[in-house]
């Protein structure tokens, strides 16, 4: 992989994008985003199954009722010293809170949020907007460098045969030893041969948020 | 139907898939895959790291249907109806695995399970005989619609949810020569049969409505909890009627949203400051697991 495609690529990845390539001069950004907002969609993050409520990657003493850390714990709680924790639901309300039976049993495999209760699942709401939607937000991606804001779009040597309406093109313009910005075109942006780079962007991470923006829920 | 295509085949001439063990199979079998693939004339795309989506395969087919199954109509029109092609795309997860007395053993988490129609597993058989491979290919939306017209649910159990619900009903019958899900054929989803089903366009141009019908199934199945030896009947009903509820109150989507800015209240009321920035720390890192491919240990 050319060493300009492979720093865009890393920052893309940083950015929570995923990359996958093939032989070409060209790669794939994709990215599993709620179909109604385009918020993220994280398929690692769970919640409960009961209620919907976020792991909240805590535990709670059942003696005492305050939450602690799950990373620093030393498997006592840290105000009454009880041995009573559990990575229960956050949620007041929920069934496995307010049904001793199901809480007591739920906390028999180490509560609700210990993955052997059986009773936590892959997201399944969008935290954004709470559709229960979601999508693959995928485009084929050029990267092009150049020294001056006016381009030729023959200079570039695209092959506008796999240029096609899911491509974009981000150019990366850098001159001397300044930090570089970045030009998003789109399929509908090269109609002309000659070109002149606008909106540049001085942090990549504007380039993702311009291609998987995060708005308001769609009308239904 | 295009039975005269030899699909999978070996690209390797040197070497039989069946030769490879368990600990260094891993690269020949996604490259297998990727060979068959191309020789369909799908683009095939690798992952950059390792991600939950083992392959992105790209191909331009007429929105009719008359693109032959090992057909690429890129920057041309069909040829039967002159209609412009239009890109379809798939996101690809293989499980590869090794028949035991002839049983494919898979498990599927429910961070799996996606409502995109375009999410394909791509289950490889590399060695339904010591010279034959298969896949069984189907969408993740046939996968589900597969369990609903059969009255079989596999994501009801706690197991499913716990992530180690082995699933070991797909079984090849070497007398018949064919795949079947219990007592259900899976031969509409073997090889190049399978292939056909997933190249349809119509998952690409109704992509909305096809989201929402998934969602749909996924519902139906995953949103019934039975409880094995794990808890009481009580229980088993009271979750469930929670479940119904539930479901039903969240197709109001600001019902979701107000139960998780309370809970967020509740927790910043009820935690000091070091333990909330724990928590966001840990959100961060769980959020950074789906872009690096890699899964949370532990609990």
């Amino acid at each position: 992989m050319e060493i300009n495609n492979k720093s865009i690529a890393y920052a893309f990845i940083a950015n929570g994008v995923q990359i996958f390539l093939n032989d070409e001069d060209y790669f794939i950004a994709s990215k599993l985003v709620c179909s109604d907002c385009g918020d993220s969609w994280y398929m690692n993050l769970t919640e409960c199954f009961l209620c919907g409520a976020k792991n909240p990657f805590l535990f709670r003493c059942s003696s005492c009722g305050s939450f602690q850390s799950i990373t620093k714990s030393s498997g006592k709680c840290n105000s009454c010293h009880s041995e009573n924790l559990f990575i229960m639901c956050p949620n007041e309300n929920c069934i496995s809170n307010k049904d001793s039976n199901i809480n007591k049993e739920a906390n028999s495999f180490g509560g609700v949020f210990n993955k052997n209760s059986g009773l936590l699942i892959a997201q399944q709401y969008c935290l954004n907007c709470g559709s229960q939607k979601h999508q693959y937000k995928s485009y084929k991606v050029f990267i092009r460098s150049v020294n001056t804001n006016e381009i030729i779009l023959k200079d570039l040597n695209l092959d506008l045969n796999d240029f096609t309406k899911d491509s974009i093109l981000i150019v990366k313009y850098k001159t001397g030893g300044s930090n570089p910005q970045y030009c998003l075109l789109k399929y509908k942006d090269l109609t002309e041969q000659n070109i002149k780079l606008s909106h540049l962007k001085n942090l990549f991470s504007d380039i993702v948020k311009e291609l998987f923006p995060v708005g308001d829920r769609k009308k239904q | 139907m295009s039975p005269e295509i030899k699909f999978p085949t070996n690209p390797f001439e040197d070497i039989k898939p069946s030769e490879f063990n368990k600990l260094n199979k891993k690269h020949v079998t996604e490259d297998f895959v990727s060979e068959n693939l191309k020789n369909l004339g799908w683009d095939v795309y690798s992952p950059f790291n390792d991600t939950g989506i083992d392959r992105i395969i790209i191909k331009s087919v007429c929105p009719e249907g008359h693109t032959e199954v090992n057909g690429n109509l890129k920057n041309k029109k069909c040829p039967i109806c002159n209609k412009e092609s239009i890109g379809i795309k798939r996101f690809v997860q293989v499980k590869t695995r090794q028949l035991k007395n002839n049983i494919f053993g898979f498990t599927l988490k429910s961070k799996d399970i996606r409502i995109d129609p375009r999410h394909i597993y791509f289950l490889y058989s590399d060695n339904t005989t010591a010279e034959k491979q298969d896949f069984l290919i189907i969408s993740v939306k046939q996968y589900l619609k597969f369990f609903i017209d059969n009255s079989i649910n596999p994501f009801a159990p706690t197991s499913f949810r716990k992530g180690n619900n082995k699933l070991n009903s797909l079984k090849y019958n070497s007398s018949t020569d064919k795949w079947s899900w219990g007592r259900h054929s899976w031969e509409a989803y073997r090889n190049i049969f399978g292939m056909e089903k997933i190249q349809d366009s119509n998952v690409d141009i109704n992509l909305n409505i096809e989201i929402e019908r998934t969602r749909e199934l996924a519902d139906k199945l995953q949103r019934v909890f039975n409880k094995g030896s794990s808890y009481s009947e009580d229980t088993k009903n009271k979750i469930n009627e929670e479940l119904t509820k539930n479901l039903t109150e969240y197709k109001d989507p600001s019902k979701i949203i107000n139960l998780r800015k309370k809970v967020e209240k509740y927790l910043q009321d009820n935690c000091d400051q070091i333990t909330i920035d724990s928590m966001n720390k840990y959100f961060e890192f769980i959020k950074t697991l789906d872009t690096i491919g890699e899964e949370e240990d532990g609990d």
